[in-house]
Parts: C-alpha cells; structure tokens; sequence
C-alpha cells in the first residue's frame, strides 16, 4: 500500500470514530442508546438492515463462491421478498406497538426473565461465535495485503467498530452503516471497471459474459426438484424463505434496526427497500466473481495466492516443474478463450452442443 | 399520550401496503425472469 492508501484508510477510520462520538448526545438516555428514540427515516435503517448482512465474508466468500460455482447462490436469496413481506404483516407492526427494546424483551413479558435470559444467552453466544468468523476472515487477507501480524489485524478491525458502537448506541451503528453501504457499493464499482480493463483488447464485456455463461457460470435459476443440489429456485423460495423469516423476525441484530425507525411505515418501508434492493445487489456481488473467473482465463492465476506461502514454495524443483507445466497449461486455456470469444455465435452454440 | 396517538393516525391504511406487497410480489417475479433469460441467453 502506499501512503496515499493509508492516509485514506486512517482518515476514513477517524472520521467514523468522531461521528460516532459525536452521536453520543442524542444516546444519553436507554430509549436514545438502544433504540435511537424511533427516529429514523426508512432508508436508513432500511440501508442499516442490507450492511449488517452484508458483511465481509460476503464480499470475499460470495465473490469466491461465484468464482468457482457460479452464479448458483443467487436464488437462496429468491424468498426473501416473501419473508419480508410476512414480516411487515406481523412482526414489524407487533413489536413497535409493544413497545420493547430487544426482540426477547417480549418473551419476559409474556412468559418470565429465565426465558429472557436464555433467549438472550443463545443470541450472544451465536452472535459471538459469528461475528468472531466475520472480524478474522477478512483479518486473515488483509494481514497478508499488509504483512502484519494476525492478531493485531483483529484488534485493529474490531477496536474501531468497538468503539463508536460503546459510545454511540444504535444511532452511531446505524449512521455508520449507511456510510459504509455508499463505500462498498462505490468498491463494488471500481472492482468491476479494474476487472473489465484486465480483459485483453478485443474481448468485449459481452465475449465475457458469453464465456462464462457456456463454462456454466450463469445459472441463475435451477428449476430441478434435486435434493441433493444446494441451490434451485426451490431451496430458494422455501428454504430461504423460512431462513429470512427467523433472521429478520427473530434475530436482535436485524429486529433492533427496525425498532429505530420512526413509525411502523417508516419499519415497514425499510424491510421492503432492503428486499427490493438485495437480489439485484447479490447479483452484482456475484457477478464480479464470476468476471474474476473471466479474468483469470486471459491471465495466469497463481498456483498459491498467499505470497508469504508462494515464496516458500518458489525455491523447491519439484515446485518450478509443477509452475512450467501450469504455465504452458495456461497459454493453451488462454488461446483457446481468446478463439471462443472471436467465434461466431453458431460457432459458440455448435462447440457447446458437441461439448 | 397525544404524539402515540398521532403517529397511529397518520399510518398508511392497509389496503395501500396491500398494493404495496402486490407490487414487491410481481417485482420479484419480474427479477427472477429477467434473471432466467439473462442466464438462458449467455448460455447458448
């Protein structure tokens, strides 16, 4: 990385620490800390609520999964308009009018605090145990992106979070989610434009899809009733349904961003923007992994990304014979990808038929 | 008591969100499709 990289990451970092802070005034009583006083308009908890799902293993794993499996994951997300919509019907209006802090505040008024506490226990072991996969995955690449040491990547992801969520409440989540929904979509971008210029001259985006659409990386709906296959339009609209529907309806994370909104519309109207938004902005998440694959038709993959473990291997004979023949392995899948992609389009559907 | 009163006023009434939910449904039917033939195109 280079200094201009660092200021910006620090200066990014700083900011939402102070504005985080800064929002510790309006969090001084329980209502204003836990629930933001309702405040909120629709389309920041509605962002808010599309952030706290979209994690970073979802921008490394779903990428990667499309890498290598294609587009398939896509309609695990299919049911999740239909939960949305179940969930404004009941859950949304239910828990603002009764006017708890926390999704299992509930349990204790309805049956006793031992339920409370269990419920509670369960989420924040589980919350826990996720978060703690969610903070070291992307600790992992990016303490081989800056050569430090792991744990030290931990602490200096988890610090920042750590703090402006102590000082500021939900208000300060919620306004940090917001912001960082506008810096992934604008990642998002800009990963897609760098990708687009990787491809040799005279492949089109086109050629690309094309390419990737006959290796069978486009399988966006699956309409088998296979059960050994993870993901069709059926695991989709049933399974994934009944998923979303026991995040979004029991889950503390996701009911306390719709506990904030101002009133049971404004609840509402954020559900239903994050289901509207997230199947087109799954697709797009994907997509760039599939372009990836693309990508590394035309350019040569290295055999280990982890460079700290390639510069072990480097020096080992066995290790270059291995490199010489994936070298001349490459050149020949290269060709051959540059030929698919200049054929005519009976040429492609001929060639994929006798395939 | 009088501001509780007048946000559950001023919600919308059912039959909008109704429309509303009848919307979202033929917007995901919609995606799916164009998805399918999105897929189905690239493909041949």
């Amino acid at each position: 990385m280079k200094i201009l990289d660092w200021i910006i990451v620090a200066a990014y970092l700083a900011y939402v620490i102070w504005d985080g802070i800064r929002l510790t005034k309006h969090s001084q009583t329980a209502e204003g800390y836990f629930l933001a006083n309702r405040s909120l308009p629709w389309w920041a908890v509605g962002l808010s609520v599309m952030a706290t799902q979209l994690s970073a293993i979802t921008l490394v794993g779903t990428t990667g999964q499309a890498y290598s499996d294609g587009m398939r994951f896509i309609q695990f997300y299919y049911g999740l308009p239909l939960a949305m919509i179940i969930l404004c019907l009941t859950v949304v209006p239910f828990f603002h009018r009764a006017k708890v802090y926390t999704a299992y505040e509930y349990l204790e008024k309805r049956f006793d605090v031992k339920v409370l506490a269990l419920t509670s226990f369960c989420f924040l072991i589980s919350r826990g145990l996720g978060v703690g996969v969610i903070i070291s995955a992307p600790s992992i690449i990016l303490s081989i992106v800056l050569g430090w040491n792991l744990i030290a990547t931990i602490f200096a992801i988890g610090l920042s979070t750590t703090i402006y969520t102590v000082f500021g409440g939900v208000q300060a989540v919620t306004w940090t989610d917001v912001k960082q929904m506008f810096v992934i979509f604008f990642g998002l971008a800009v990963c897609f434009i760098v990708i687009l210029s990787g491809f040799p001259a005279d492949v089109s985006l086109g050629d690309g899809l094309r390419l990737a659409g006959s290796l069978g990386k486009l399988n966006t709906v699956d309409t088998s009733f296979n059960l050994k296959e993870s993901y069709t339009i059926w695991s989709g609209l049933i399974g994934g349904l009944f998923l979303m529907l026991a995040y979004f309806g029991c889950d503390q994370s996701q009911v306390q961003r719709y506990l904030t909104a101002k009133s049971v519309d404004e609840g509402r109207t954020s559900l239903l923007m994050s289901a509207f938004l997230k199947i087109p902005m799954q697709f797009f998440v994907l997509l760039i992994g599939v372009f990836v694959f693309v990508f590394y038709q035309f350019n040569q993959p290295p055999i280990i990304f982890n460079s700290t473990e390639y510069a072990k291997a480097e020096t080992s004979a066995q290790f270059q014979a291995i490199q010489r023949n994936y070298e001349i392995a490459h050149a020949e899948r290269r060709e051959a990808a540059i030929k698919f992609s200049s054929e005519s389009l009976e040429f492609r559907q001929n060639y994929i038929e006798a395939d | 008591v009088h501001k509780t009163e007048e946000k559950i006023t001023t919600e919308k009434p059912n039959a909008f969100w109704y429309r509303v939910y009848l919307a979202i449904i033929v917007a995901t039917i919609l995606v799916i499709t164009a998805l399918w033939l999105f897929s189905a195109y690239f493909s041949k």
